[in-house]
């Protein structure tokens, strides 16, 4: 008897010529594990399995190879890592997708949101990876990059800051917001923070930004420093994550706190604008404050509850926040 | 569908997509990379759109759609990068009309097997088949597809899926039980000279 040459997905029976012909019985006891048989394939197997009982078992063997199966085949969960970098890759099909409407074409989108999820993957992978694709990412950096972040979503529109780069600042917002979520609310999916120590903070700012950034006096805010690791901001530089946690001392205990800083001046911040850029973005009923600002080559994002914003924003000695524009949802 | 709605289903399937490429892969960087690639193509606004038009009509889940893309960026990739000339030929030139045998069921005392020391083989086994076995396996061993859902993942007949599964579960029965340390363990003992030429399996 022959293994079917296609299936009937009506009947689950297979086709051949002017009907289907009657599965194998191989066949019929695996399809009976899996809970693919038709009314038809029903009967047959029922009066198979009344004249050779001991089948039974092979179907149970079947169904339990399935599940043995799905043990064996389990990997461990997306690494950290990888879910920044596709959140990054949203963030910059989100801003690309704004183009759409003008002269490119959805192919061209395409072609950017890898060329950009590549320059990504360039800067950030280490060794063999880092070696390979040096010279392709340099070339991207400077022939397709500057093109797309300059003169497609980072250079502010005539009408001033407060419009500008507003698509930017909506992928922005949503990846900032997104991942300080998922870093605060999902322990599991915290290996990235691989620096607890805060006297370790130093070099590790050394290692991954090539300098030591502007931390704003946390500890004046009322804050803590939980942890910190590298992280993939949307954009070319590299970045760091930190977690930081309110102490009750200025405002509610226990508030988690992000402070993202990324290599670079990010295009959502305006060129002539000193005072941080404040990015909203509200989602399933939480709302999470977003402060962007730059200073001495970083970009830093701190992201939050408005009060512990707030407070750190003072502590930092940074002026009144511009007007709000980001995400809204 | 709003695009912060769509980006958000999409990650949600991020851990099954991972794991399909890491099956189809064999390494954790490649598999890293796929997955890039993956949700590159999935996140333009064209696409977006497509699945918009397939969510409409029923036929496509989000899962079963990243599937797509993972399964055809994969294997675009071999072809492009020539990696398996052999197995890619054997893959597309697959046929289902050729006859499988229908080997007779195994009538061991299953009561006596061992499952708890099954794993550990079995995961050997797996990782031992060809990554178009493996992916067929994958979709329906873990993430629990019909055939036909598979059938239109892959973009082959149905028959073909089951001819798939037919073989990758028979080599893992036969895997399972023609190591005479594995039978012993598994107290399959006595079963050798049963054999009626299915390796491994027994009536």
């Amino acid at each position: 008897m022959s293994e079917p040459t296609s299936h009937n997905p009506s009947s689950g029976m297979p086709d051949a010529g002017s009907g289907p012909d009657p599965l194998p019985i191989a066949s019929l006891l695996r399809a009976a594990a899996d809970d693919e048989l038709s009314t038809e394939d029903r009967a047959r197997l029922d009066a198979h399995l009344r004249k050779h009982p001991e089948d039974d078992a092979r179907i149970e063997f079947e169904r339990r190879l399935r599940t043995h199966c799905a043990g064996a085949m389990q990997t461990p969960p997306a690494p950290a890592a990888l879910r920044e970098k596709i959140l990054a890759i949203a963030a910059s099909a989100g801003e690309l997708s704004g183009e759409s409407g003008r002269d490119t074409n959805d192919d061209v989108l395409a072609d950017r949101i890898a060329e950009r999820s590549r320059i990504a993957r360039a800067t950030h992978f280490g060794g063999r990876s880092r070696a390979l694709v040096g010279v392709a990412a340099a070339v991207l950096l400077l022939v397709a990059g500057y093109s797309l972040f300059s003169q497609v979503i980072g250079t502010p529109s005539p009408a001033g800051p407060q419009t500008a780069g507003v698509g930017n600042g909506f992928s922005l917002a949503n990846f900032f917001a997104t991942e300080h979520d998922r870093c605060t609310k999902v322990p599991e999916r915290t290996d990235k923070f691989t620096v607890a120590d805060l006297s370790r903070t130093p070099d590790a700012f050394a290692r991954i930004l090539g300098q030591v950034p502007a931390i704003p006096d946390f500890q004046a805010a009322g804050m803590v420093f939980r942890d910190m690791g590298e992280c993939h901001v949307p954009g070319d530089g590299r970045s760091v994550h930190l977690r930081l946690e309110t102490d009750g001392s200025a405002c509610r205990e226990g508030i988690s706190v992000s402070l993202f800083i990324q290599q670079g001046r990010a295009s959502v911040i305006p060129e002539d604008e000193s005072r941080p850029l404040a990015l909203m973005r509200c989602s399933d009923g939480m709302k999470s404050t977003i402060y962007a600002w730059y200073a001495g080559g970083m970009s830093y994002f701190l992201v939050s509850e408005q009060t512990a914003c707030e407070r750190l924003r003072e502590a930092a000695g940074l002026g009144e926040p511009i007007a709000s524009r980001g995400a809204h949802r | 569908m709003e695009r912060a709605a769509f980006e958000r289903l999409a990650l949600e399937h991020l851990d099954a997509v991972y794991r399909l490429a890491m099956h189809l892969t064999r390494n954790p960087e490649e598999a890293d990379d796929l997955v890039q690639d993956v949700y590159a193509r999935a996140f333009r606004p064209k696409a977006i759109a497509t699945f918009e038009d397939r969510s409409g009509d029923g036929s496509g889940g989000m899962r079963a759609w990243l599937f797509t893309i993972t399964h055809n960026v994969f294997y675009t990739r071999i072809k492009k990068k020539a990696r398996e000339p052999q197995a890619v030929g054997e893959f597309f030139a697959e046929s289902t009309d050729g006859p499988l045998p229908d080997e007779p069921p195994p009538a061991w005392d299953r009561a006596g097997f061992d499952w708890e020391h099954v794993d550990a083989g079995l995961k050997k086994a797996v990782e031992d088949l060809k990554p178009e076995f493996r992916e067929v396996l994958l979709m329906w061993g873990v993430d629990g597809l019909k055939y036909r859902e598979i059938a239109e993942i892959l973009g082959v007949p149905i028959g073909t899926v089951m001819s798939r599964l037919h073989r990758a579960r028979k080599t893992l029965a036969d895997r399972l039980t023609s190591d005479p340390e594995a039978v012993e363990n598994l107290g399959l003992d006595g079963l050798s000279g049963k054999n009626n030429g299915e390796s491994g399996v027994h009536r």
